[in-house]
């Protein structure tokens, strides 16, 4: 009973860590249309958003931004992508820039300010509501 | 003359500042500015004890730190911090720079730095000044302070000047981040570590990390120095005392729960007297309620010298800590101390401590 009891445990604190696949979602993720790549996994949207990883296959800066901690998507996308909640990843930033390690993506007011930037820097990666307009010179990429 | 000379002036004026108004630079991606406060009540309700009896407020520190960033691959990070209220016309407090350093990014898995950096010890000690990002009180004393509880030295010193090596990457599917740090180390002399060593040994620093998962972290961490021995006179005497020390880390985050947990031990000996062995842990679980609440208990263990009996503390503290507002915390902790006769700090008298924290993060 006991070791049951354990199982059920370790498998709820498993799921309840585990970011999920970011499909059929409240967000999209977008880069510039110059960019090549058309699928990330979810993984490695979520290194290059701790900025565990900086630079795309070219060797090019990635510059990824984020919409602002209280915007419906982050609050999403930071759950299916991180497997976190915001203020995990908000207290996570926090430890980065105060020890000196990293500094946090930049943060953009709404959906058309990421659009916009994602528009004008070629390296760019961020994400936006789905269902957001996106101009010619902006893309969506799979996440899986 | 001097009409249409004030006139050129004004529309010159105009002219140089109209279109300057109406193409504003964005530098938030070349220069970030950030910081913290934090403000402290400590009071302890016995007679007895090593606690404050007199119920005092600390204008405990102000922190900014800045980061520039000229290139995609070169940042500079300095935090500039002021403690305790300082006011240098009165001596009181102390303001520094807790860190300050220039970082080029070669890869992912390697960035190079040179400056006053902070030691890459455990969880703790390059967070230790940064109140808001510890959801505790303070960082755990019987790792990070343990002079505070009876300890010879503190197993690692705070910062050092010199190079660091560190990056981040994949190893077996699994995340991992590593840094090697080489500085002057700890100067017994006069001399400003900071700026001259009084030795050739420099001091070592490495910490390894796995993330098997989203919400695991395991890290194992290692210093090690030699410390000047002086004569009476000042001189070196070229022998040296041997400082090393290690802990191992655990942080499990499983969905709204936090457990974490360090084992510390560390050596100091003298060339020509027995060594000093030191041992201190902790363990800490916590549960987030609401996005907004985290009560907590915290358990310290420290033992002075693992040779000497009766000498150890144990510190039980249950707290909260509350998220206000944005970057605002409030913190409410309630320590226990429990010491055995031949602590030299407490000497076996226990005492119970209030405390309470204002930290704000921006």
């Amino acid at each position: 009973m006991r070791s049951r009891l354990l199982v059920l445990l370790a498998a709820a604190a498993v799921s309840l860590g585990r970011p999920a696949a970011a499909q059929s979602s409240r967000f999209v993720v977008v880069v510039n249309a110059a960019n090549p790549t058309q699928t990330l996994p979810t993984k490695e949207v979520s290194r290059i958003f701790r900025k565990d990883v900086t630079r795309w296959s070219d060797g090019s800066a990635i510059q990824p931004v984020e919409l602002p901690s209280d915007a419906p998507a982050r609050a999403e996308f930071t759950q299916r992508v991180h497997g976190k909640p915001v203020q995990a990843m908000v207290a996570f930033w926090q430890q980065q820039i105060f020890s000196g390690r990293a500094v946090p993506p930049l943060e953009r007011k709404n959906d058309a300010e990421v659009v916009e930037y994602v528009r004008s820097h070629p390296g760019a990666i961020g994400y936006v509501t789905a269902g957001t307009s996106l101009p010619a010179d902006v893309k969506t990429v799979a996440v899986q | 003359m001097r009409k249409p000379l004030l006139t050129a002036a004004l529309l010159a004026t105009a002219a140089w500042t109209i279109p300057v108004r109406a193409q504003q630079i964005d530098l938030s991606d070349k220069i970030r500015l950030n910081g913290y406060s934090n403000f402290e009540f400590e009071y302890m309700p016995s007679k007895a004890g090593r606690g404050d009896g007199n119920a005092s407020f600390d204008a405990q520190e102000f922190d900014l730190v800045f980061n520039i960033i000229p290139t995609d691959r070169l940042r500079v990070n300095a935090d500039m911090r002021w403690e305790h209220g300082v006011a240098t016309e009165d001596s009181r407090g102390n303001a520094a720079i807790s860190h300050a350093f220039a970082e080029y990014t070669v890869r992912d898995a390697l960035r190079l730095r040179a400056g006053k950096i902070l030691l890459p010890f455990g969880i703790y000690n390059e967070i230790h000044t940064a109140k808001p990002a510890i959801f505790l009180y303070k960082e755990p004393f019987a790792v990070y302070k343990t002079e505070k509880l009876g300890g010879v030295r503190r197993f690692q010193p705070r910062s050092g000047a010199g190079l660091e090596a560190l990056g981040s990457g994949g190893l077996g599917g699994v995340d991992a981040d590593y840094t090697v740090l080489v500085v002057n180390g700890e100067t017994t002399g006069k001399k400003d570590p900071f700026e001259e060593d009084d030795n050739r040994a420099k001091s070592l620093t490495a910490r390894f990390r796995v993330h098997p998962a989203s919400w695991v972290m395991l890290g194992t961490s290692y210093y090690h120095d030699q410390l000047t021995e002086f004569d009476a006179t000042g001189k070196d005497t070229g022998r040296r005392t041997r400082q090393s020390s290690y802990v191992q880390s655990l942080e499990l985050s499983p969905g709204p729960v936090l457990v974490q947990g360090e084992w510390a031990r560390g050596n100091v000996t003298p060339s020509s007297a027995p060594g000093t062995d030191m041992e201190g842990w902790y363990a800490v679980a916590s549960v987030m309620l609401l996005d907004r609440y985290r009560p907590y208990v915290e358990l310290q263990h420290f033992d002075p010298s693992r040779k000497l009996a009766n000498d150890e503390v144990r510190i039980v503290s249950p707290g909260v800590n509350l998220r206000m507002d944005g970057g605002l915390y409030l913190k409410f902790q309630v320590d226990k101390y429990h010491s055995l006769p031949a602590n030299t700090r407490f000497k076996g008298v226990d005492y119970t401590e209030l405390t309470a924290a204002v930290a704000v993060a921006f």
